[in-house]
């Protein structure tokens, strides 16, 4: 298949046959690599669950996004058509992954209604929430509306776990849950339950590793791919070994400050003062240079910070943060 | 073979906009591709240098999820495309025109004015328009998607930007129009000489003669110091001034011709240039 075939197509009948089958190619390509319990429903990759993948990608992607014509409106060879098909189809699968950890936050934001710590109420047929006595409508909200809630909410700390490991993570302490649900009365009174999804899957979105990354050609590490995987296990080791000189709030300091949380709200989330959050802020910085960054080749630089702020997540889940 | 349900949504896809490909304009957004015939990437045009072929353009994706405060997301029915597209305000680059491909959608120039100020007013531009959330640091996956954007970007641009930062942007002259001018006095080698030396004179740093073009002028006697001095001229000076741009043409040709081929050199575009367009640079150069 060519590209010139492809695009033939795509101008004569926008998706065919080839098209098609391209998708369902890629599809099984991808998300073979996805582990199946949290991308396709527990149920083991197969060429039915390939097709119910491809059937979502060219249903919610390519027509209901416009995408088709974002890859096939340009001139385009066939790595880059393939390139950009395998970012929809990752797209499409992060979209799966989002829903347990948004639906388990909006079952605790319905937890919260139950035993008194909002309010909500069922209009059209839509669940409402607000502050208690507030009284507040929710209009639907737009776009711009949505955005602002997210940056609202940027500054208040999460329990981050990337988004392509199958750990679960709570994403919100109770009172951070709390003090986020306030942040958004705050701003528009009131909110529905589904624009509160799009608010909470915006705000996951930072963590949604590997979406963004394109597997065919385009921005390729010059590194030997079989040394790949023995170099980062022994990242991870490292990662271990030195959390584990860390202090408590050095760990806390640490993990917040990947998120850009502001010295600030540190030093609330802590109960220290703002100089003492710098303070170990410097130190805790310096170590990480000196005795974890040193030895690490240029092209892992990444992979090692991610290394370590998942190992003090993963050895800290009785850290107050 | 495709699903019935599929087949049944494709008919309901929205075709996209026909737009009729015109002189390119600011707001423009077209493809936009590298020498080597790489990948392809949609880019806004931000400004156009007529004068030196180029284009400044900032580049465009189509995943709004993924824009951040920098960008604009910026609704499909406002700038005449089938999605909506996310302007990345803060990868800007200059690309040459020959690098730019057919229109395929068109931002109103007087927001690509706000777009180039620092603080946009959303308001201006549509109100379909907004910005991305806060990029949260750099574990932040757009962080290092905006690392591989600027990669992207320094790729298909860095010809036309080296070429402007070195100075290294060739005329070359219209060859037949320069011979037209010089042989109107064919039979006054005085006004021959002078005609010549002036278009010599006004050249700038970037102007270069055909080999040629070169040789119809020597054999015209126009490069004979000889001839110079029985015309009265002072050798010396339309000297520097001919040869100056004689060696300038015959290195650039030499340069080209035996440079190793593990050289990659900075690929331009042949511009040509007519003599009006000389005479204007010349006057704007002296202005400045």
């Amino acid at each position: 298949m060519t590209a010139e075939e492809l695009i033939e197509e795509y101008e004569k009948s926008k998706i065919g046959e080839k098209i098609y089958s391209l998708v369902l190619e890629l599809c099984s390509l991808v998300a073979r690599k996805y582990p199946k319990d949290v991308y396709n429903n527990r149920s083991a990759w197969g060429q039915e669950s390939f097709e119910e993948l491809s059937q979502e990608v060219v249903l919610k992607r390519f027509i209901e996004e416009g995408q088709i014509h974002y890859i096939f409106g340009s001139p385009r060879n066939l790595d880059q058509i393939r390139a950009l098909i395998t970012r929809q189809i990752k797209i499409t699968l992060a979209a799966r992954r989002e829903i347990t950890p948004v639906d388990r936050l909006i079952t605790r934001v319905k937890a919260h209604a139950k035993s008194g710590g909002l309010e909500s109420v069922i209009k059209s047929k839509k669940h409402i929430f607000r502050a208690n006595g507030s009284g507040a409508d929710a209009v639907p909200l737009n776009d711009r509306q949505i955005f602002e809630c997210v940056d609202l909410l940027r500054s208040i700390p999460v329990i981050y776990t990337r988004l392509d490991t199958s750990r679960e993570t709570m994403i919100y302490s109770p009172p951070n849950l709390l003090k986020a649900l306030n942040r958004i009365f705050g701003h528009v009174g009131a909110v529905s339950e589904g624009d509160l999804r799009e608010i909470l899957k915006n705000l996951l979105t930072p963590w949604e590793r590997t979406i963004l990354e394109v597997d065919t050609g385009e921005y390729v590490k010059a590194v030997d791919p079989t040394a790949e995987p023995q170099i980062k296990e022994v990242i991870r080791q490292e990662a271990r070994s030195f959390v584990g000189r860390l202090s408590d709030e050095e760990k806390v300091v640490l993990v917040l400050k990947s998120q850009n949380i502001s010295d600030d709200s540190i030093a609330e989330t802590i109960g220290v003062s703002r100089p003492t959050v710098a303070k170990i802020k410097g130190t805790v910085q310096e170590k990480v240079k000196s005795q974890f960054l040193k030895e690490i080749e240029v092209d892992y630089l990444d992979d090692a910070v991610e290394a370590l702020i998942d190992e003090i997540v993963n050895q800290t889940g009785s850290l107050k943060i | 073979m495709i699903p019935q349900q599929v087949l049944d949504a494709i008919k309901t896809l929205k075709p996209a906009p026909i737009i009729k490909e015109s002189a390119m304009e600011v707001g423009d957004i077209r493809p936009i591709q590298d020498f080597d015939g790489g990948d392809t990437r949609l880019a806004l045009i931000l400004d156009i240098d007529n004068f030196f072929d180029y284009a400044i353009v900032t580049l465009i994706h189509p995943y709004v999820r993924y824009a951040t405060e920098h960008d604009l997301v910026i609704g499909g029915d406002t700038v005449s495309m089938p999605y909506d597209v996310v302007v990345q305000c803060d990868i800007r680059a200059s690309v040459w025109k020959k690098q730019i491909g057919r229109l395929v959608g068109h931002l109103p120039a007087a927001s690509v004015d706000e777009l180039m100020k620092a603080k946009i007013n959303l308001d201006t531009v549509s109100s379909s328009c907004r910005h991305g959330s806060k990029l949260t640091g750099p574990l932040d996956v757009r962080w290092n998607f905006k690392v591989l954007e600027g990669r992207e970007l320094k790729k298909i641009s860095q010809d036309c930007t080296i070429a402007l930062i070195e100075n290294k942007i060739d005329w070359q002259v219209d060859d037949l129009e320069l011979m037209t001018a010089i042989l109107r006095s064919e039979h006054n080698y005085k006004e021959m000489l002078l005609c010549f030396y002036d278009l010599a004179q006004m050249h700038g740093e970037n102007v270069r003669i055909s080999l040629d073009t070169w040789s119809k002028l020597e054999d015209l006697g126009l490069l004979d110091e000889n001839r110079w001095k029985d015309s009265g001229f002072d050798v010396e000076r339309v000297e520097k001034v001919i040869y100056g741009l004689y060696f300038k043409s015959i290195s650039t040709q030499h340069k080209e011709q035996n440079k190793p081929s593990s050289v990659r050199s900075v690929n331009t575009p042949e511009i040509h240039i007519t003599l009006e367009k000389l005479l204007q640079e010349a006057s704007a150069r002296a202005a400045r």
